[in-house]
């Protein structure tokens, strides 16, 4: 028989209170919490894609545009977008909301993982789209989206915005030094050793108005300006050729050029937030700055009276002219439920209708040769006078991309990491840190053909 | 019959406290831990499903492979950051040499002692990215406060974050001015105010010097405080050099203030490699196990 039970406490009692007053909030908490997370259901017909976009927010304003017009279009589709900043390592962002099973349905694709993400099955084959557009619209794509978004023959990301690496120029430096722009034979390295200690402050002249010329660009496009190659063939690469000649004069140059201190090396200009070389450049701080067009909305606002131009990436000895190149490209979830209605938002991407929006000036690179090269269209006013060369950085071969296929990220990463070595530590004798490099990007290579890649 | 019920009953209340924090603690530690474990077995991208490898991660990190130019590391990055690792380790017998100097000085009677203790204690506080950043700008090569300041003395600037020689000295020098007035030296205090003041006055009576005093009464007096500030600070360094490495330096330049702890983050984020990733983590806890034991070790012998 169950005994009666005994009155508590009155201290117990004041425990028990508390017990049941902690359970209530954190029953409450949890249901805040639920009611949060969850968002009320389109209503009946409606499908709503998730939209995570790379940008800076110059970009959402026409990033918005093209979202509502495509809504007008399509009053089915609702598109939401999450616009995430390029500074905040957006790909690991991204992965971990795929490990976490939170994969939005349409997502902007950081150019290094392209590769990674579409043989690692993370995108859908959209190649049914690119070719669709160019053939409805009876336009040819600039040939820098074959060259460097064809993946084994098939596109698995719809590019908005494409475009290479240029120099861009503070004229009214050069005109103070006496330099003449354009160089008569052309922006070579050879000039930029010739004019940059005249016109950098810190190589020793105090009348310049610049501090240095420019910061050096990434390593990649220097070895292929020079003639240098990283892979015998960079679709299935099986011999790493980096240790050559002319990567070794390639470095030759750039540690003679740093030692000018002209030019800020590689290894602080790797070292983000130490200069703020767009700034410096604006400033005319900087004589050049290397920058392409596609990640550039501040060019588009510059100040009146700035008197400035631009010209192509350096060439080197042999005269090969090559640029790095990025681009915005969209991609879709293979998870996504909502697949019709993402490759009808990619489509409207290179539809007229989105087109019309995307080439306002100071929104994106168009990437039809019909649109790039018509009057007026180009997104930068004011012009700089040779504005050409921002299209012919998208012209068949001047892509510089170390490999076309998965592991980018990692082998930019151990070029850019070992061959900041050559100015940043003059004692090591460049034979042994191209050996280094070699060395590394065979280990590398295996570790990818480990995974399944280059076979 | 009726203890266990009452025992029960007083268990209620308890467990009711405990249940959300042991709930968060298996969810978002111990889940973790384990699952790691099982990474660092298998090969894993993250984006496809894990296949077993066995002790494959562990044989790359640590073994050693017959090339035509002879033996050589499988991962000789591996290696050279953990060499970065135990260099950067070099703070620690500074921040507690620092730590009790101020200790010592700030322990005697002096005008404005709380004052000199809170501005001694105020990095510490402020410990964190900001503060990374604002270091960041003064190493910054052509505009730093340092190189301005070597400027006036007629010396030419550093490259302090960009010269692979002086990164990590840099940054040990960084961490230095964050922790020395840190939780070291207010352990140290509280360890002062225990040593008995009547050891001292034996060791005067007996003719021996400040120096002699110090080596004889104060420092033996102080090893349980210095034995926890090792250990706790042993731990803390292996695992802080991820933040500084990441915001200040990026692991660079080209790896020489790259950690244990920053190739992990690299391998697993930035390369898609987890379960390596997970392999070297569970070689840096062991290498932090193992030289936690060594000390115990060595502590336990040297108080007996």
């Amino acid at each position: 028989m169950r005994e009666p039970q005994k009155s508590l406490h009155p201290s117990a009692q004041k425990t028990k209170k508390i017990v049941h007053g902690v359970h209530v909030i954190l029953a409450a908490l949890l249901c805040l919490g639920l009611g949060g997370c969850l968002k009320p259901p389109p209503p009946a017909g409606i499908t709503r894609l998730q939209f995570y976009c790379l940008g800076w927010l110059d970009d959402r304003a026409y990033m918005m545009k093209m979202i509502n017009a495509f809504e007008r279009e399509n009053p089915d589709i609702k598109v939401d977008l999450t616009l995430l900043n390029p500074t905040m390592d957006y790909s690991q962002h991204m992965q971990t909301l795929i490990i976490g099973g939170v994969v939005p349905d349409v997502m902007s694709v950081d150019i290094a993982n392209y590769f990674e993400w579409a043989d690692r099955g993370m995108l859908m084959d959209v190649t049914d789209i690119m070719e669709g557009a160019a053939r409805e619209q009876k336009m040819t794509f600039m040939p820098i989206v074959p060259d460097e978004l064809l993946n084994h023959g098939r596109y698995y990301v719809v590019p908005y915005n494409m475009c290479g690496v240029i120099v861009e120029l503070n004229l009214d430096i050069f005109k103070q030094a006496g330099i003449a722009i354009p160089p008569p034979a052309g922006l070579t390295w050879d000039w930029v050793a010739q004019v940059a200690p005249r016109l950098a402050r810190r190589s020793g002249h105090p009348d310049s108005r610049a501090e240095f010329f420019f910061s050096m660009p990434d390593m990649t496009s220097m070895l292929f300006s020079f003639g240098a190659k990283i892979f015998d063939d960079p679709v299935n690469p099986h011999r790493v050729l980096v240790n050559s000649p002319e990567a070794a004069e390639m470095c030759r140059f750039v540690r003679q050029l740093v030692a000018t201190k002209a030019v800020i090396s590689r290894a602080e200009t790797l070292n983000p937030s130490n200069i703020a070389v767009e700034s410096m450049f604006m400033r005319g701080q900087a004589a050049a700055w290397i920058m392409g067009l596609f990640i550039h909305p501040g060019m588009n606002g510059v100040p009146a009276g700035f008197n400035w131009d631009v010209a192509p990436f350096p060439a080197g000895p042999g005269g090969r002219r090559v640029t790095a190149n990025g681009a915005y490209a969209l991609g879709i979830s293979p998870h996504t439920p909502h697949a019709a209605a993402a490759r009808r938002f990619l489509r409207f991407f290179l539809s007229p209708e989105g087109i019309a929006i995307l080439d306002q000036p100071g929104a994106a690179m168009p990437l039809f040769r019909e649109l790039l090269t018509a009057p007026g269209i180009m997104p930068q006013p004011p012009d700089p006078p040779h504005r050409q060369y921002f299209v012919d950085t998208m012209e068949s071969g001047m892509c510089a991309f170390p490999v076309h296929g998965p592991g980018v990220a990692e082998l930019r990463h151990i070029i850019d990491s070992r061959l900041g070595q050559v100015s940043a530590d003059p004692d090591v004798p460049i034979p042994v840190i191209l050996k280094t490099l070699e060395d590394e990007i065979y280990r590398w290579l295996a570790r990818e053909k480990q995974d399944g890649f280059y076979p | 019959m009726m203890k266990p019920r009452a025992k029960l009953g007083d268990l209620r209340p308890a467990l009711a406290f405990l249940t959300p924090n042991l709930f968060g603690f298996l969810l978002f530690t111990a889940g973790p831990v384990l699952f790691s474990i099982y990474l660092s077995f298998t090969s894993w991208d993250a984006l496809r499903p894990p296949h077993w490898i066995g002790l494959g991660n562990y044989v790359r990190l640590l073994g050693f492979e017959d090339t035509p130019q002879g033996w050589r590391a499988s991962d000789p990055d591996f290696w050279r950051y953990l060499g970065n690792t135990f260099f950067l380790l070099l703070t620690l017998p500074l921040n507690i040499a620092g730590s009790l100097m101020l200790a010592l000085v700030l322990n005697q009677r002096l005008r404005f002692q709380a004052f000199y203790r809170l501005m001694y204690f105020l990095p510490s506080i402020l410990y964190g990215v900001a503060i990374f950043f604002l270091w960041k700008y003064m190493f910054e090569p052509n505009y730093g406060l340092f190189n301005a300041i070597l400027g006036r003395m007629g010396v030419a600037p550093l490259r302090w974050l960009e010269d692979p020689h002086l990164a990590k000295p840099a940054l040990i020098f960084m961490m230095l001015w964050l922790t020395v007035g840190g939780a070291g030296m207010i352990i140290y205090l509280a360890a002062l105010q225990t040593v008995p003041e009547e050891l001292h006055e034996a060791a005067r009576i007996d003719g021996a010097n400040r120096w002699q005093q110090f080596w004889n009464v104060t420092w033996p007096a102080l090893r349980p405080a210095t034995f926890f500030i090792f250990t706790m600070g042993l731990i803390a360094n292996l695992q802080w050099s991820f933040d500084v490495a990441y915001i200040m330096t990026d692991g660079g330049p080209f790896g020489s203030t790259t950690t244990l702890a920053f190739y992990l983050y690299l391998k697993a984020y930035r390369f898609f490699e987890m379960g390596y990733a997970s392999a070297i983590a569970w070689i840096l806890f062991f290498i932090t196990l193992a030289l936690t034991l060594v000390q115990w070790r060595r502590s336990g012998e040297s108080t007996l």
